[in-house]
């Protein structure tokens, strides 16, 4: 009896051995993929009788994959060609993996004037994530495609798109043995180039406002450096820095009421802020060496320039009243050009690592240097607003040409002109233009 | 890395193998004990039917004078008050053998009672401990069947972790820190049945590239055995980013 009781409890404990292993497993996982989200774009349905000049899908598809956090999935893969949420079967894009599903249609309502349409879709869960409707010109149909991938992208990352967006960029050509210059405006993928200035003599340094209603820049078309500021919209200009000596590096403060400069009136290159109401200058270096390229902080309350006052070009960071220098690079003999990220955690900077000009960053919170880019004479790199990606400068077999980075470095994308050189792009804030509804 | 679950179960091994150990240890002197103490008593009924057999040896040496009494009754056939005596005495004798061969016959019936007796407690004993045997051995089957189990169970884990790891399109904002938990009900061929959020990391794009990428690792591989199966019909995934 007592054996069998004493039997009884083993038995127990064991069931409540198997009990215990028969909770549910954990299984814990700290790595991922470090690729892009796939995406499958179907190629949108079209309806009427002008079959529009622009791709809405190609151009959305061109875009997520430059800013690297996407893998867009070969049509040629796809089971099917869904052009409606009704002809949707979820079975078809599980199969090829795809997270997301992009859907869409353009109908023809009149001559020159589009209804784009598009669905985006979690795949795993069945869901319709984003669908929105516009009615646009054809002039407005890369901007309808833009706005659509800023939505993809804020939709599937969390983060804003910085697609409908434009680039500011300086061109080199060279016609009849004289040079010719263009500040050139053109939307975030390059396409759609119109001319803001065009000059026989260089043209540098161009910045926009943070309304990205205006550029400021450097032009030396009386011979000598002098910084003018115009309207994005309707090229009115006026004349901002004509001291004796060099006027350059213009920089708007995030408020926009002041404008940093380097300028050497007083006999060396030193930074300046100027208030643009009174046009009041402040000095805010006194140092023998060269200070110059300065950049605001996102809060507007310091300052990052370049100095050589160690002998060589370093980043160094002070406070908006000049106050509280300080040295921020220490690596390598030439760090300068820099540029605040939209959340004021990093820089880009212009590197010279192994005798090569690369962009690299500069995280402020702990002073590391992380070199982004292979290519040589890498130069003047800037922040899209949303600091996913930069925008910079490089040169293919001795031509300048444009070029895009992630912030992580992994992905990199080089922009196609048909004419001359380029070179000094800059990255414009956000900017709405278009009206969508749902 | 191990799994902060599969450490608990790999802890309740040993945590649940001490008791039934105890139990079985226990069991296992009382055996020995009662076994002990069956072959004591047998071996007492062993000793007393001896006893009873010489004693009865004693009774019948008892008997054999009376036959040379006989031979003095021939010697002295006229003695009548003798004889009357040796036949008393023959009668009491005879009585008294009747007696003892009775009680010889009681003790005898006795004897095998108890030895009966003494069987079957040992028969039972060795039963008993047949049982004990046979119930060890079933629990140490089940014991090794578990270790394989969890070894196995520890492989397909390993398995699941890299096919997952490998699906998992990690977002950059999913910095080390943020933790999801997806419980995921699994059917035998290793579909995805359900993945659910059960604990979410507060950013919704965190939580979604987590039920894809199990969504995405289906077939997960898991074991066609059934009973090893059951392990995983239902599992958590604890997403937990490192840098």
């Amino acid at each position: 009896m007592k054996t069998r009781l004493i039997g009884t409890s083993i038995g127990l404990a064991l069931l409540l051995w198997f009990n215990n292993a028969m909770a549910i497993l954990t299984i814990e996982i700290t790595q991922g993929v470090e690729k892009g989200l796939p995406i499958a774009i179907v190629p949108f349905a079209w309806e009427g009788a002008n079959k529009p000049a622009h791709d809405i899908a190609q151009i959305v598809e061109v875009d997520l994959v430059r800013s690297g956090r996407f893998t867009s999935l070969s049509p040629k893969d796809f089971l099917s060609y869904p052009q409606k949420d009704t002809d949707v079967d979820f079975k078809d894009w599980r199969l090829i993996k795809a997270e997301a599903l992009l859907i869409g249609s353009v109908r023809e309502l009149k001559p020159g004037r589009y209804q784009v349409e598009f669905r985006l879709f979690d795949v795993f869960k069945k869901a319709q994530l984003a669908g929105y409707r516009y009615v646009v010109g054809s002039e407005m149909l890369r901007a309808a495609a833009h706005q659509i991938s800023d939505i993809v992208y804020e939709k599937l990352t969390g983060e804003p798109g910085a697609f409908s967006t434009r680039i500011a960029y300086v061109t080199k050509e060279v016609s009849n043995r004289t040079h010719i210059y263009k500040l050139q405006i053109a939307d975030s993928d390059g396409y759609g180039p119109v001319t803001a200035v065009k000059s026989k003599e260089p043209l540098m340094s161009p910045a926009w406002s943070p309304d990205g209603q205006k550029l400021a820049y450097v032009s030396f078309e009386r011979k000598r450096s002098m910084v003018y500021v115009q309207n994005v919209a309707d090229g009115k200009r006026q004349m901002l820095a004509e001291f004796e000596g060099i006027n350059s590096a213009p920089a708007w403060s995030p408020d926009g009421r002041r404008m940093a400069l380097t300028l050497s009136k007083d006999g060396n290159a030193e930074i300046y802020i100027m208030e643009l109401a009174t046009r009041a200058l402040r000095r805010l270096t006194r140092n023998s060496a060269i200070d110059t390229e300065p950049a605001w902080s996102p809060d507007g309350r310091q300052l990052v320039f370049t100095s050589d006052r160690v002998g060589q070009p370093q980043i160094y960071r002070m406070n908006a009243d000049g106050s509280g220098v300080e040295r921020l690079t220490f690596e390598g003999s030439y760090n300068a050009r820099p540029s605040y990220s939209a959340d004021g955690k990093t820089l880009a900077l212009v590197t010279l690592q192994g005798g090569r000009y690369h962009i690299g960053t500069l995280q402020l919170d702990n002073l590391a240097l992380q070199t982004l880019t292979d290519t040589q004479l890498d130069e003047s790199p800037s922040f899209a607003p949303n600091g996913r990606m930069l925008l910079y400068a490089t040169e293919i077999r001795g031509k300048g040409v444009l070029a895009s980075v992630s912030a992580d470095g992994r992905t990199r994308h080089t922009y196609r002109f048909e004419m001359g050189e380029v070179r000094e792009p800059a990255w414009s804030p956000y900017n709405q233009q278009l009206r969508y509804k749902e | 890395m191990v799994v902060t679950q599969a450490i608990r179960i790999s802890h309740d091994h040993p945590e649940g193998g001490i008791k039934p150990f105890a139990y079985s240890l226990a069991i296992h002197l009382m055996i020995v004990a009662l076994v002990g103490l069956s072959f004591h008593w047998s071996a007492s009924n062993q000793i007393l039917p001896q006893h009873i057999i010489k004693a009865v040896i004693v009774e019948q040496g008892a008997t054999e004078p009376p036959k040379e009494e006989k031979k003095t009754e021939e010697v002295k056939p006229k003695e009548d008050s003798k004889q009357k005596k040796i036949e008393q005495e023959k009668a009491r004798e005879l009585e008294k053998k009747k007696q003892t061969l009775a009680e010889e016959k009681k003790r005898k019936a006795l004897e095998v009672k108890k030895k009966q007796e003494a069987e079957k407690r040992r028969k039972q004993a060795e039963q008993s401990l047949q049982e004990m045997l046979q119930q060890e051995e079933a629990e140490a089957q089940q014991a090794a069947k578990a270790a394989q189990a969890a070894s196995l169970v520890d492989q397909y884990k390993v398995a699941i972790r890299q096919k997952v790891s490998r699906n998992w399109v990690r977002p950059p904002a999913a910095r080390s820190g943020l933790q999801c938990m997806v419980r995921v009900r699994l059917v035998p061929s290793g579909e995805v049945l359900e993945a659910k959020v059960v604990r979410s990391s507060g950013d919704t794009v965190f939580d979604r590239s987590v039920e894809n990428a199990v969504y995405k690792a289906a077939p997960l591989p898991i074991p066609q055995d059934t009973e090893l199966f059951d392990f995983f019909r239902e599992i958590e995934f604890l997403f937990s980013p490192e840098d």
